[in-house]
Order: structure tokens, then sequence, then C-alpha cells
């Protein structure tokens, strides 16, 4: 009868009774892979979302080659056009922004009436096709027509919807004075929010309408400055800055990105830092683990070798014990790697940033600790498969 | 014409010195010793004597120093490679050892199941072949119980099912009963017999029970590493007598 090699089943099945012997030490370096598993994969998995969310952001509205002057006083006209003129400057406009409130079966909520040029409004929202921007009806307001953010026209709880197309919207602004104005869209729910409002909770009019109805003093809370091209906007920016009215604040989303993108890979670092102290004191476990088992069994081992078993059968026996540890602590984390990248985010403005699993991450949380726990694994199964079997059978 | 049997087991000129530096130990001194297919041999001597050291190097388990060991026309002695003597161990040898060396995790079924697994063997093949071992060793009934759940003699017969699983051609016993009381030592003693008068298995015992000689063809005597005799049947009392002197002596010094 030609002896063949031992089969991958026999491996593995001899190897789980092995693991399962010394479950306690075994749950331990599972539950290690595990936590190292999980910190890999949401550290790289936030950094992903950060870089897809804002390429998106950037490369979609105008952030990107845009600045924004924000005054609580209000910016006029004027201010806009000074703005406008500046060198290396395509235009400027001005948003305006009041708050109201909306009567609802649960007593009032605020909202954000936002009003702007409907020529920058796709722009603003982070949209391609205005048309993605609205649920139903039309997505430019004109004369007493609105277009209504999600969290007002339906029930942010049930998803029962509260308001329809052609619906009279009464507002509170101001105190006590009622506004009353036309149901003209109702916005998507969720997706890219506007530069530092909630697209859910605002209510988008025309300026003109607004500064009639709402506001009478015409001025703007916001006004953009677009570039001609982004690489100006630091430049420009100090130019703004000069020209702003008292008390402006004056910003580059880019700079702004810029500093969320340092908390994010913080953030993201932290966690690869979590995930490589975890794996180092995991694959540390299996090596202690591993080297207690090999002296535990050198009888065993000695036993192997004189029915047959060859040393490479023994390494492999040892370093499957490793790879079952590993693959355990592996599903376990990448179970909750997904749990967690739903339930988990980091708000940066009125995003959710949530972990974003790519299949290039998910092999890379999958090689990394198994590599880590193999090498140490490979020390003492190297141990085990060079005994010598005459002294393996004679160890007391 | 003349036919010229080859024995199953040959040594020529077999040394065999453990040299660890300040220390030199030499456990085989030329050791000449011829055992034909179908034997059941003894291999006695004090503790020390270098029976265990025999066993391991017609095993295949250890190397000897010196000489030629030709076990069924596979010059042992000259097997190099890890494969090459994992292959002969697995394929001609079966062992019995003294502490049984059963795995306790594993049931008695997957015990003797190891050297089957070792030989890449398809699982129901290997289970039949398992069983029908058990079987002939009288514990079918035991086959998925573990270790600590049988007895010393139990346990031994376990080990013994595991040795013959493969039909190796030769079996190396350890003072296989040295561990067991003189009930269990007979009912392994018998099932070596039985092995050996039905299956015609060669069997190698290393003891230093004088009273299991009466199962045994011959007596191979060593006394520090060297051959001092071979015995056979009718030289029996001869060899008791000298042990017994032996003993006497090493009891008033």
């Amino acid at each position: 009868m030609e002896v063949e090699e031992v089969r991958v089943r026999d491996y593995v099945l001899y190897s789980l009774k092995s693991v399962r012997e010394r479950r306690g030490r075994s749950v331990g370096a599972i539950i290690g892979v595990m936590i190292a598993a999980t910190a890999l994969a949401l550290g790289m998995g936030i950094g992903k979302a950060f870089q897809e969310v804002f390429a998106e952001y950037l490369g979609k509205t105008l952030a990107a080659s845009s600045i924004f002057v924000m005054n609580a006083a209000g910016l006029t006209d004027a201010d806009v056009l000074i703005f406008s003129q500046l060198p290396c400057v395509k235009e400027a406009f001005g948003v305006a922004v009041s708050q109201a409130t909306v009567a609802t079966a649960r007593g009032h909520r605020s909202v954000t009436i936002v009003a702007v040029d409907p020529r920058h409004l796709a722009e603003l929202l982070g949209v391609a096709d205005l048309n993605e921007f609205v649920e139903e009806g039309i997505p430019v307001p004109r004369g007493m027509e609105v277009v209504v953010g999600a969290n007002i026209w339906q029930d942010q709880e049930t998803g029962e919807r509260l308001h329809r197309v052609g619906e009279v919207l009464t507002l509170r602004v101001g105190g006590r004075r009622e506004v009353s104005l036309l149901i003209a869209g109702l916005a998507k729910p969720g997706g890219l929010r506007g530069m530092g409002f909630s697209v859910d909770d605002s209510i988008f009019m025309d300026p003109e309408e607004f500064f009639t109805l709402i506001s009478r003093r015409r001025v703007y809370q916001v006004a953009v400055v677009i570039l001609t091209k982004p690489e100006y906007a630091t430049e420009v920016a100090k130019q703004v800055r000069a020209l702003a009215p008292p008390r402006s604040r004056v910003f580059t989303p880019i700079g702004m990105v810029a500093q969320v993108e340092v908390f994010v890979n913080s953030v993201g670092m932290l966690l690869t830092f979590t995930s490589a102290v975890s794996m180092g004191v995991t694959a540390l476990w299996v090596f202690d683990s591993m080297t207690i088992s090999t002296v535990q069994r050198v009888r065993e081992i000695g036993v192997l070798k004189a029915v047959g078993f060859t040393s490479r059968d023994v390494l492999l026996l040892f370093l499957t014990e490793a790879l079952l540890i590993s693959l355990a602590g592996e599903a376990a984390g990448l179970i909750l790697s997904a749990l967690l990248s739903r339930l988990v985010y980091i708000p940066v403005f009125n995003l959710r940033l949530k972990p974003v699993l790519t299949p290039e991450i998910l092999a890379l949380t999958l090689t990394l600790p198994v590599a880590a726990n193999l090498a140490a694994a490979a020390i003492p199964a190297r141990a085990a498969a060079r005994l010598d079997p005459v002294r393996a059978l004679r160890y007391e | 014409m003349r036919v010229i049997l080859m024995p199953l087991i040959e040594l020529r000129g077999v040394w065999k010195i453990y040299d660890s530096g300040s220390m030199r130990v030499v456990a085989l001194r030329d050791v000449d010793i011829d055992v034909e297919e179908g034997e059941f041999v003894a291999v006695v001597g004090p503790s020390g004597s270098g029976k265990s050291t025999l066993l391991h190097i017609i095993g295949g388990l250890d190397r000897p120093t010196r000489g030629i060991v030709r076990v069924a026309g596979i010059e042992v002695s000259s097997l190099r490679s890890d494969t090459e003597l994992c292959k002969y161990r697995n394929e001609l040898v079966g062992f019995v050892f003294q502490m049984f060396y059963l795995i306790p995790r594993l049931t008695a079924l997957e015990n003797v199941e190891l050297p089957l697994i070792a030989r890449g063997l398809d699982p129901r093949e290997r289970r039949t072949k398992a069983l029908e071992a058990l079987r002939l060793v009288g514990l079918e009934h035991r086959a998925h119980h573990r270790p600590a759940e049988m007895s010393g003699g139990e346990q031994q017969r376990v080990a013994i099912a595991r040795a013959i699983v493969t039909e190796p051609k030769l079996i190396l016993a350890d003072e296989p009963t040295g561990n067991l009381d003189s009930a269990n030592a007979r009912a392994v003693m018998d099932l070596f017999e039985k092995l050996n008068k039905a299956l015609g298995v060669t069997i190698l015992l290393a003891t230093h029970n004088l009273e299991l000689l009466s199962y045994c063809d011959r007596a191979i005597r060593l006394v520090d590493g060297k051959v001092a005799g071979i015995y056979d049947r009718e030289r029996y009392d001869e060899l008791i007598a000298l042990s017994s002197k032996r003993l006497r002596e090493h009891d008033s010094t």
C-alpha cells in the first residue's frame, strides 16, 4: 500500500480536537483576532469612507473651488458684488438663511429656510442634476413655491407622509408672524447634504420671494465665492477676509476638509494602532499557547511520528491549529465589523461618516491577522516537527 | 536447487553510541541478530542493557552509529530522509509501548485510525479497517470510548489495534505488560500470540519479565548493549537461572 499525504480534511479535524481541548486559550486567541480584525476593518473603512464621501462631495459640489463667507449681521448685494470682481473669481452669490417653525401633530419643529439663486442650487446641494434632488414635484421653486426637506414632509420615525405637493405649508417666522407657502417639491431624504445645513430639515425658496415674505432686510447670511481654479483658494480667501465686513468668518471647504481629514485619519490611525496591538498580543498569545501545547504534547508527537506522520505533517497540524483559531476570530471579526459599520459613524458637518468595507479592506483584514498568527505559530510548530521521535517518546 | 530464505530482520555489526560532549554512552555494541519472518522473539536483559534502543533502531525511530540494519529487504540504516523513514514505519512496523501512548482526547477508534490518517486513506475505508483491528483485539464495543474511560489492559489492547491496523510485517513491543497486572498482562500476551500464530506477524518483544518467555520462540539476551546469548525454548531454564544469579549478585552489591 502506498503511503500518501495526510488529507487536508484530517489536518482540520485533528487540529479542531486539539483546539477544543484547549478551549480556554483558544477562545482568548479567537477574541484577540476578532478585536484585531474589527479594528483593522473599521480603521481602514473609516479612511475609505472619508475618501469616497469627500472626493465625491468635492467633485460634485462647488466646495472644491469655493470660499464661504458667513456673517451673522448679513452680507449685502454690494459685498457679494465686490467678491465677484476679485481676480481669479468666476462668480459670487449669496445664500439667505432664516430659522422658522412648522406646526406638526407633536408640536412645533424648527426648520431652516434657505434661499438661493436656482442657477447655483445644484452645486450647493451636491447633485449633478436637480431632478436627483426631489422625490416628487419640481426642484426649482418660483414665487411662493417651496421645496421641503424629507424630515418635514414625512414623519421621521414612522415614515408617514405629512405633506404633499400642492398643499399649503404655514411657517411661523420671526416670533408670531405666519407665512403660507405652496409646496412645489418634496426633497429626497438622506444622501449628500449641503455645506453647513441639513437638506432634510430645510425649506428651499426663491431669494426674491424670501426678501419679500420672510426677511425684509436684503442681506445674506452666507456668500459663496466661486473660483476659476481650486488652487487659488488660499490666496483669494486672504483678499476676501480683507474685504468682508467685520466679524465675518471666511473659510475654504478644502481647508475644512483637510482639518476633518486630520481628525478622521487620527481615528483611523487609532483603530489601526489598536488592531496592530491586538494582532501583536494575539500573535504572542498564539505563540505562548502553541509553545505550551508543544511541550504538553511531546509524547503525542513521538507517537504520531512512530505511526508514520512526517515532520511536515506535524508542522502542518500545528499550523492548522493556528489557522483555525485565526479563521474563527476572523469570522467573528468580520461579522462584528459588518454590524459596527452600520451602527458606528463619525459625524462630520451634517454627514454621518460610516466605515466602508471594500473587498480590498476585507482581503487585508482576512490576511494580516492570519499571517501574524501563522508566523507566531511557525516557531513552536517547527520545534514540534523537528522533535526526535525517540526523545519525544521517552519524555517524562 | 537450494532456496536461501532471507531473514525478516538482519542486524550486522550495529553500534549505537550516544555522545553528549563530556558523556559517551555505548547503548549497543557490535550487535548481530537475525529474526525470521513469523518468529516471536523476546529481547531480555536488565534495565539499561539496550533493549529499547535495539527496538528503536529496528523500527527506524533511531539510527545506528555504525552497522547495517535490514528489515524485509530494506536497508533501514541507510534510509536518510524523514519521508522514507516515516513510510517504512507506517508500512512495515507496528509499535506497542509500555505506557500505551494513546492520545487522550481521541476515542479508541480515532487512536487506531492514526496510522491510516498518516497514510492518507479514505475516511470510510479507514473506519472499516480500524473497527476490524478493534474487533481483533476484542474491543469493538469500546470503539467510541476515550482512553480515560478504559482500564490499562483495554488501553494496551487499543494500542495493539493501532499497531496492527496497517497490517505490518513486524510488531515491536517495548515492555508491553510493564504497566499491567498479571491478568491483563496475560490477556495482552495471549493477543500477541494470536496475532503471531493466526496472522503470521513477526513480534519482537523487549521485556525483563522472564515469565513471558513461554510465549516466545526464542530469546535474545542483551547485557551492556551486547548480545550475551541467544536461547531457544529448550534453554529457557538456563536463561532464567542466569538472570536470577545476576539479580542476586546485583542485590548483594
